[in-house]
């Protein structure tokens, strides 16, 4: 497994700041949060993220919006994105999932096997992408 | 009292007093109702009262049973069709050619009866194919239901669209399809804002939660320092109260709580 790359949109700084701790106390992967979408695509092809993950309900830019984006870019369009959200009934979930991104987590999410589960997304989306 | 049963019933008594008095007369016995006694007055009089009253009763029923028969006519059950706030339409199942559509109907798809009358069902649910609208009705021609219920969106006559609740129905002596409907968009409309605040409660609460099960969990786990043995049984006793209160307050299941990985 290598070292990813994450760029992560999340407005909330709490919640910011459990993320970065959950990464960087279980694993080498290395994480940049910007405070919603707008900034992350402004810095996006900058940091050249392997993987990024993007709340739903941020100001300014929320994820579904940025994620078009990302997808009407070609240089962003095949950077995977993880969608991290407390939108967490069934219907909105299904909903989510049709936009194409490769895995959604939803909140509460537990900080010890964070980086678990987004490292299975990861080994599934290349697997996907190999296939 | 209605005129006709007035003249039935006159005519009746008259028929009746001139019958009796004849009966009287041919059997030779009396020569005219002048000549009887006040006793034998009385007992006709009396006679004629009872015979009367028997054929008032007969009268009323009969009348009674007419009136019955008259509201039957198609035109009279159309006419309280007209009076229903729910919109009934009547069209071929063969062609989809609408036969019949009531005042409420009529007035929410903004048409005349004249400008609707003849057009098919495809008018009024122009968003759909007409394999779409045959799918529908079609368990009810191959008798595999009775009725059926669906929500379907209609369109008016300015384009503009609105929901409704449908209970269809298939006559087959007439090849006809009935439908009864009512419009739902204020009840869907109630039924959004209810799940949307539901949605914004969860939300609110989960990220809320996060915050305070993601300290807890990352303290208690010693990422950010040891704990001493003491304060961690404090740690996971908050912990274990943070996930039993989620489960509680957000009303999803366990597979909906499921990171998805």
């Amino acid at each position: 497994m290598k070292n990813l790359k994450i760029l992560y949109a999340e407005d909330e700084a709490d919640v910011q700041t459990i993320v970065e701790i959950s990464i960087w106390s279980t694993s080498k992967h290395e994480i940049k949060t910007c405070p919603n979408g707008k900034i992350l695509l402004e810095c996006v092809e900058e940091y050249n993220p392997d993987l990024i993950l993007l709340d739903i309900m941020m100001p300014e830019m929320d994820g579904p919006t940025t994620f078009e984006n990302l997808q009407a870019n070609p240089k962003t369009k095949d950077i995977p994105v993880v969608f991290m959200t407390a939108k967490a009934q069934s219907h909105e979930i299904e909903m989510f999932k049709q936009t194409g991104v490769v895995g959604i987590i939803t909140k509460p999410f537990e900080p010890l096997s964070l980086c678990k589960d987004i490292e299975k997304i990861w080994d599934r989306h290349l697997s996907q992408i190999n296939a | 009292m209605r005129l006709s049963k007035l003249l039935i019933i006159v005519f009746a008594s008259v028929i009746i007093f001139l019958a009796l008095y004849f009966a009287f007369d041919i059997s030779g016995k009396l020569i005219s109702i002048y000549n009887h006694s006040m006793m034998f007055k009385i007992l006709l009089s009396v006679v004629t009262v009872v015979l009367i009253f028997i054929i008032y009763t007969i009268t009323e029923k009969y009348l009674l049973n007419n009136n019955l028969i008259q509201l039957t006519p198609q035109s009279k059950i159309l006419e309280i069709f007209d009076l229903l706030e729910d919109e009934i339409l009547i069209s071929n199942a063969q062609d989809l050619k609408l036969i019949y559509a009531n005042e409420s109907a009529l007035k929410n798809l903004s048409y005349t009866k004249r400008q609707l009358m003849n057009k098919t069902l495809m008018t009024i649910y122009s968003q759909y194919s007409v394999e779409q609208i045959r799918e529908y009705f079609q368990p009810l021609i191959t008798n595999e239901k009775d009725s059926c219920v669906f929500e379907i969106t209609r369109t008016r006559k300015d384009g503009t669209t609105y929901n409704v609740l449908v209970k269809l129905k298939y006559y087959s002596e007439t090849n006809t399809l009935i439908s009864v409907s009512h419009d739902i968009t204020k009840e869907k409309a109630l039924e959004d804002c209810k799940n949307q605040c539901i949605s914004d409660k969860n939300h609110f609460l989960r990220t809320a939660l996060t915050k305070i099960s993601g300290a807890l969990k990352i303290m208690s786990s010693g990422m950010v320092g040891q704990v001493p043995a003491t304060m961690q049984e404090m740690l996971n006793l908050a912990n274990n109260n943070t996930i039993e209160l989620l489960n509680k307050i957000c009303d999803t299941n366990n597979e909906e709580s499921k990171t998805d990985t």
